[in-house]
């Protein structure tokens, strides 16, 4: 399995990514010679194992459903780049 | 009289100013001063806070000669790269995406360092958001080894390792998922440990590959690593990754009867691939043990060459969720209100961020992780790469029945030339082949200096524990340690 110009740019499409046309060239070289190496995988006999997620060994770490508000709200939003009013300014979605 | 302040340790500078011959204010105006002299060769640093450090230092100053010392750690000037999150303190992750990202809190080990009254003296280069072992991958920054300013430091956290090999801190953090603290400690000389995933706290280390990342201590000597790793370690309700479990010896007591040891020596990591030059001195690492009376074993991790691909494709599926939360409307450098940027709806604002501010190996990442996971690819590549990783994990749970510890080269070369694997991402990878098996497994890993190529390039000695075992393979590292003088020498810079 290697990866297309095409799945490149579904990709970043799925990836709000902007590529210019000189990134996609090199990508597509680099990149299908990656996937070639990690098809190295393909040789393990894998179906009777099996996969795991994490390797604390823990489950379900809960907590109480409580609301703690230590953040000021001004402090959080000083890195915003468009604020109004104690809210995120976005463009119209729609 | 001035007192030297040389390389000091951790130890040996809190001793001088227990006995108040130095104080923490001369001590941090030393590195700042250092710093300013050394480091535009260097470009350890990022970012310096000359008066945030100087205030720091003052007040641990004043709590010295109150006779209320907080410990071992008060008044210790430190580095921390800039993965981790700092209160007020421009934090950028080596990326532009983060510019003039100024963090409205800290890490949780970041408090728990300043609780314990370090003098924080800057933020150090690193790979953008952790990922490339050179850190070249920086959006800032060319970081040179002070052993030869031609090469590179290692990364990700080469500022760090950087930062301690020419003495402009007394000790540093760094973040590891794939090996990046022991790969640049293991490249300057310095030592630095991954501890078992679960022990330190990720609150505010920015994530790269979330079930492979852990904050880690570098240092100047083992027991450096022992003091920081007390003090971050730890179960933080911020991450339920942690898990309860104290670094029960005390970094005083860490010792171990050698002739009682079972020391593994795996043979998947000593084939063609790795240096003549760094495997000679490793080699002559493991004999230094048996001279001391450990027992040498050859074990196998069957596994090992199935370790890079599960790595990379675990990772880089991580790594493309973990970098979707950058686009440029919540925090961060935003393509808005860049006028040349054309940016005409909320979809531009996306596209454009991410494509004007994100690094080429961040996009590659990105491209590769979206494309494994996405529909039709995910049992083929993800779903392999997790079950490769529960083998590898398997091959370390059953070795450590038998041995107490596992030695292993650090890194299959010694440090390269700036620029010679930029335009080679797949060999820059594979030259994580030692480092990234300890990630998938969890276990902790230490990287202690082991010597020097016939170049006088430093080669580093992997040191590999169970899970939770860090107490363990700290008390080994430091009976190699005190038996060798590898960590006494440093460049002339």
């Amino acid at each position: 399995m290697s990866i297309s110009e095409k799945d490149i740019e579904y990709c970043a499409q799925l990836a709000r990514l902007e590529l210019t046309n000189q990134e996609k060239e090199k990508f597509l070289e680099q990149l299908s010679s990656i996937l070639g190496y990690f098809n190295k995988l393909g040789e393990l006999k894998l179906e009777k194992v099996d996969p795991i997620y994490q390797v604390t060994g823990q489950e379900n770490v809960m907590r109480e459903d409580e609301v703690k508000n230590n953040e000021d709200r001004d402090n959080l939003l000083k890195n915003t780049p468009e604020e109004e009013g104690g809210f995120i300014r976005v463009k119209s979605v729609f | 009289m001035i007192i030297p302040m040389e390389n000091l340790t951790i130890r040996s500078a809190s001793k001088l100013l227990e006995e108040k011959k130095i104080t923490s204010e001369q001590l941090t105006r030393y590195y700042l001063d250092r710093i300013e002299r050394i480091d535009s060769t260097t470009n350890a640093y990022l970012l310096v806070c000359k008066e945030y450090a100087l205030k720091k230092a003052k007040e641990a100053d004043e709590r010295i000669s109150a006779g209320k010392r907080r410990g071992i750690l008060d008044g210790i000037p430190c580095a921390i790269k800039d993965l981790i999150i700092t209160k007020d303190i421009e934090t950028t992750a080596a990326s532009k995406v983060l510019k003039g990202f100024i963090p409205p809190f800290s890490a949780t080990v970041i408090n728990k360092l300043e609780d314990a009254g370090v003098v924080i003296l800057g933020k150090t280069n690193c790979d953008e958001f952790g990922m490339g072992s050179s850190t070249e991958n920086s959006a800032y920054e060319k970081t040179r080894n002070p052993w030869d300013l031609t090469r590179v430091p290692g990364g990700s956290s080469g500022g760090s390792a950087v930062a301690l090999a020419a003495d402009l801190c007394v000790f540093a953090l760094g973040t590891d998922t794939g090996g990046s603290i022991r790969q640049p400690a293991a490249f300057c000389s310095v030592t630095g440990i991954k501890p078992t995933y679960g022990r330190v706290s990720r609150y505010g280390a920015i994530p790269y590959g979330s079930s492979l990342d852990q904050i880690g201590p570098m240092g100047k000597s083992i027991e450096d690593l022992a003091i920081v790793l007390e003090i971050i370690g730890g179960k933080d309700g911020l991450d339920s990754t942690t898990v309860e479990k104290e670094l029960k010896v005390k970094s005083e007591k860490l010792k171990v009867d050698l002739k009682k040891v079972k020391l593994g020596v795996p043979k998947e990591y000593f084939l063609s691939g790795l240096d003549e030059d760094v495997e000679k001195v490793v080699k002559e690492a493991i004999k230094k043990f048996e001279k001391m009376g450990a027992k040498i074993e050859g074990i196998s991790l069957p596994h090992t060459e199935y370790a890079v691909p599960s790595y990379y494709l675990i990772a880089m599926a991580e790594i493309s969720s973990n970098l979707a939360r950058y686009d440029g409307v919540k925090y961060g450098n935003s393509a808005y209100g860049k006028e040349e940027l054309e940016v005409k709806n909320l979809t531009d604002v996306y596209f454009k961020t991410r494509g004007q501010y994100l690094g080429e190996e961040c996009k590659r990442k990105i491209i590769l992780g979206t494309f494994e996971l996405s529909a039709g690819y995910y049992d083929a590549y993800y779903r392999k790469a997790q079950k490769a990783r529960n083998l590898i994990k398997q091959d370390f749970d059953k070795a450590l029945e038998k041995v107490d510890a596992i030695l292993t080269p650090v890194s299959p070369v010694s440090p390269f030339k700036l620029g010679e694997k930029v335009d080679d991402p797949l060999s820059m990878y594979l030259a994580d082949i030692y480092t990234v098996p300890l990630n998938l497994a969890g276990v902790p890993g230490i990287s202690v200096p082991a010597g020097f190529t016939p170049s006088d390039l430093p080669v580093g000695l992997q040191i590999i524990g169970p899970r939770f075992g860090e107490e363990k393979i700290l008390a080994i590292a430091k009976e190699y340690e005190k038996a060798t003088e590898w960590h006494t020498k440093f460049p002339k810079i």
